[in-house]
């Protein structure tokens, strides 16, 4: 054997066996007073809860906000919006145990066109945050819509900033610094069962905005609930009701139901109201819902609210 | 041109499979891109894992064909894989060829077989270790330290081997699929023979990474792994390739071993092999182990400790164990519930290339059992409404009776810790037990 077959034995050799094979200011004061003061001067325009019948996340969304006059009456050009949605449980999308990412899409393309400078999807998984935002669909579809998506696990420093309550069960806890520091901030839970407080809606989702929520289980929870709602109130509570599982919650999987609704309010408790309603509870024997009614958190008697049906 | 061109392969070919090992290894993450395991397919070109699989299951995988097609190649040509495809040899052949006096020991070099027969026996005893010492899985696992920012011992140590000693120290001395290659090499049917045109320069020994010609001797040994380098550098062009079966005489490797050596260092293998499942625990520490584990002891057999599994799991609830835990079970995975939950996702089932971790559909997964201690659960005791358990628990294994206390459905219980990691008492009221 010569060099030049030498060379071919050699290359061909190795070759052929590698085939085989934001700098945001904290405010003094919370925003949400103005936007607040902003929705009672309208009010003879907005209705206050705005039920959407329907089965399609995005027009029903579309609606929802024509109905209250317009998505800009909330979004002002160059504000920041954050979105706590629910995404705390690594679900497939059908499984109908978190958000709908067509729903938070659609609400980050509203935002977009109202001019809205930044948008951020947060929550805070109870089990692994990575496989959460793959298997829920959410990531995909928020960064597509031109949004931004993460999670508040492993970040102490990061998002949360001490808040004092003075409650009788909380008297201090860190909230997310990303609600506090918006100039809106869109509650877009999903309604779904949920062993420990029967159902989920916008209250319950609220609790994925604190550090410790481990505190919340060995007191009562249902006050802690209900006290932790007075921290700052949600621009607007958009509850989807359109899918979502009657038992085993909150992980699911679950029987689903079809509600095909999507609920708008300002009142955080009238919309929690609502949805224990349509999932058949009474919202009074919610214990939370209750005693955040009693602390002036909301109205419990969403029917004495101004109710639309689109 | 055309050495140009085999001194370019010689250096490409390796490094690439280096680093594709490297990208292949970072690239065990969730959602596990499906390229990641070309990493068990390169790893299914060593012969010692196929025997290590035989071994633990008894039967030919059906990648079997692959390392026999390795075996294959040997035997016509001698290592090829650790000349062109290993890629700890790529690495080490890039260190620079130095004199040492350390590196001709005859004694050292005569008893390699010895700890080659040494290696198989522990493996055949049922232990994995040996395996660990192969490239691809010692590689992972020291990748795996790089990753997570501490010093990788045994890689610094084979490099310096190399920079001191001679580049492919380890290759030719501890590596088993080095030196098992190398035995069949033996008989390989074609290689580089130096003809009698050799003026004794010893220019060929200065570059050879392999330390496979002596000067003067003007043989080539079952080292050689057809590099090339000598054969380029000669300047007597007194390097051919020879498709002939050189006589055993010529053999400058069989030079150093004789027939009492070798029946030497094959009975004190022999002892040691055969007092090796003495020496294993006879009541391993009780621990939980990844889902689709098989049984603790021969699941403490069958690890090579390549920390594929800890690397790919999104929760880090995988953790090495350490030394302590006693040389059987250093370095297997383990999960501590209270640090970390399975989110039982299953990938580490996919990458692990020893059949440690079956694939085991979620049903049939059994990390543990859960166990709930009544008298110090805040729903029990206390009559708070906790259930975070219940949250917690993925395959609604935690029910509650009509005071809406908790109790675990032990059908339903996989053991992935998510009760026990969720309790907010200091010290869980619900643990997880290894089965
Ligand atoms: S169990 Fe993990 S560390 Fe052990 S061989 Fe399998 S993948 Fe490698």
């Amino acid at each position: 054997m010569d060099r030049r077959e030498f060379i071919k034995i050699a290359t061909y050799a190795g070759l052929g066996t590698f085939l085989l094979p934001g700098c945001h200011t904290a405010r003094t004061s919370l925003p949400e007073e103005r936007n607040l003061s902003g929705n009672q001067g309208n009010s003879a325009v907005i209705s206050d809860l705005i039920i959407v019948q329907g089965s399609q996340p995005e027009s029903m969304l579309t609606k929802g906000f024509e109905a209250l006059g317009g998505i800009q009456n909330f979004v002002k050009p160059g504000n920041t919006v954050v979105v706590k949605a629910n995404f705390s449980v690594p679900r497939l999308p059908e499984e109908a145990c978190t958000t709908n990412p067509l729903l938070a899409a659609a609400l980050i393309k509203l935002c977009r066109q109202a001019g809205a400078k930044e948008i951020k999807v947060i929550d805070y998984p109870f089990t692994n945050p990575v496989i959460c935002l793959e298997k829920t669909g959410i990531k995909k579809a928020v960064l597509e819509a031109g949004g931004k998506i993460y999670t508040l696990n492993n970040g102490l420093e990061r998002y949360f900033t001490p808040v004092k309550i003075n409650g009788q069960a909380l008297l201090e806890v860190d909230y997310s610094k990303d609600v506090l520091e918006a100039d809106v901030f869109f509650n877009l839970p999903i309604l779904k069962h949920h062993y420990i407080t029967d159902v989920t809606m916008g209250l319950k989702n609220m609790m994925g905005l604190v550090w410790d929520r481990g505190y919340f289980h060995t007191g009562e929870l249902h006050r802690c609930i209900a006290e932790l709602a007075t921290v700052r109130r949600p621009t607007l509570t958009i509850l989807e009701a359109i899918r979502g599982i009657t038992a085993n919650g909150p992980t699911g999987p679950g029987p689903i139901q079809e509600y095909n609704q999507l609920i708008f309010g300002t009142d955080p408790v009238a919309v929690d109201a609502y949805g224990a309603t349509l999932f058949g509870k009474k919202p009074a024997k919610l214990d939370y819902l209750r005693i955040a009614a009693e602390k002036g958190v909301g109205q419990l008697d969403w029917e004495k609210l101004n109710v639309k049906r689109v | 041109m055309r050495l140009l061109t085999l001194a370019l392969w010689r250096r490409i070919i390796p490094c690439f499979m280096l680093v594709a090992v490297i990208i292949l290894f970072w690239r065990h993450q969730y959602p596990l891109p499906a390229d990641a395991n070309a990493l068990l397919w390169f790893s299914r070109l060593d012969p010692i894992l196929l025997l290590a699989e035989w071994r633990s299951t008894g039967v030919l995988p059906g990648w079997f064909w692959l390392p026999f097609v390795m075996i294959a190649i040997t035997l016509a040509g001698g290592r090829l894989f650790c000349g062109w495809l290993c890629p700890l040899g790529g690495l080490l052949a890039q260190l620079p060829r130095r004199y040492s006096r350390l590196q001709s020991i005859p004694w050292l070099y005569s008893s390699r077989y010895a700890w080659l027969l040494f290696t198989l026996m522990l493996l055949l005893a049922g232990s994995n270790w040996p395996v660990f010492l192969t490239p691809f899985h010692l590689l992972s696992e020291e990748l795996f330290r790089l990753w997570k920012g501490t010093v990788p011992w045994l890689l610094a140590g084979i490099l310096l081997s190399g920079i001191f000693i001679y580049p492919r120290f380890w290759c030719n001395h501890i590596c088993p699929t080095g030196l098992l290659l190398a035995a069949m090499a033996r008989w390989r049917s074609g290689r580089l023979v130096v003809d009698s045109v050799c003026s004794h320069c010893g220019v060929c020994t200065k570059v050879c990474p392999t330390h496979s010609l002596q000067i003067m001797a003007g043989l080539v040994a079952e080292d050689c792994m057809v590099c090339g380098r000598c054969w380029q550098a000669c300047p007597q062009e007194a390097l051919t390739w020879q498709s002939r079966a050189v006589k055993k005489a010529d053999d400058y490797s069989s030079a150093g071993l004789s027939r009492r050596q070798f029946f030497k260092g094959g009975f004190a293998v022999f002892v040691a092999g055969a007092g090796w499942p003495l020496l294993q625990p006879s009541s391993a520490p009780a621990v939980l182990r990844p889902p689709g584990a098989v049984a603790e002891e021969e699941f403490l057999a069958r690890c090579s400790r390549c920390s594929r599994c800890v690397k790919v799991c999104p929760s880090q609830c995988l953790i090495p164990m350490p030394i302590e835990a006693g040389i059987t079970a250093f370095l297997t995975p383990s999960i501590i519930p209270r640090q970390a939950k399975c989110e039982l996702c299953l990938l580490c089932q996919e990458v692990c290339p020893t059949m440690a971790i079956e694939s085991v559909p979620l049903q049939q997964v059994k990390i543990g059992l859960a166990i709930l201690d009544e008298r110090r659960c805040l729903v029990w005791a206390e009559k708070k409404l906790c259930l975070l358990c219940r949250e917690q628990c993925p395959v609604h294994a935690i029910e509650a009776d009509e005071y809406n206390r908790p109790y675990v459905n032990n059908k339903l219980c996989v053991g992935c810790g998510g009760c026990e990691n969720g309790c907010p008492l200091k010290q869980a009221a619900i643990v997880v037990r290894p089965i």
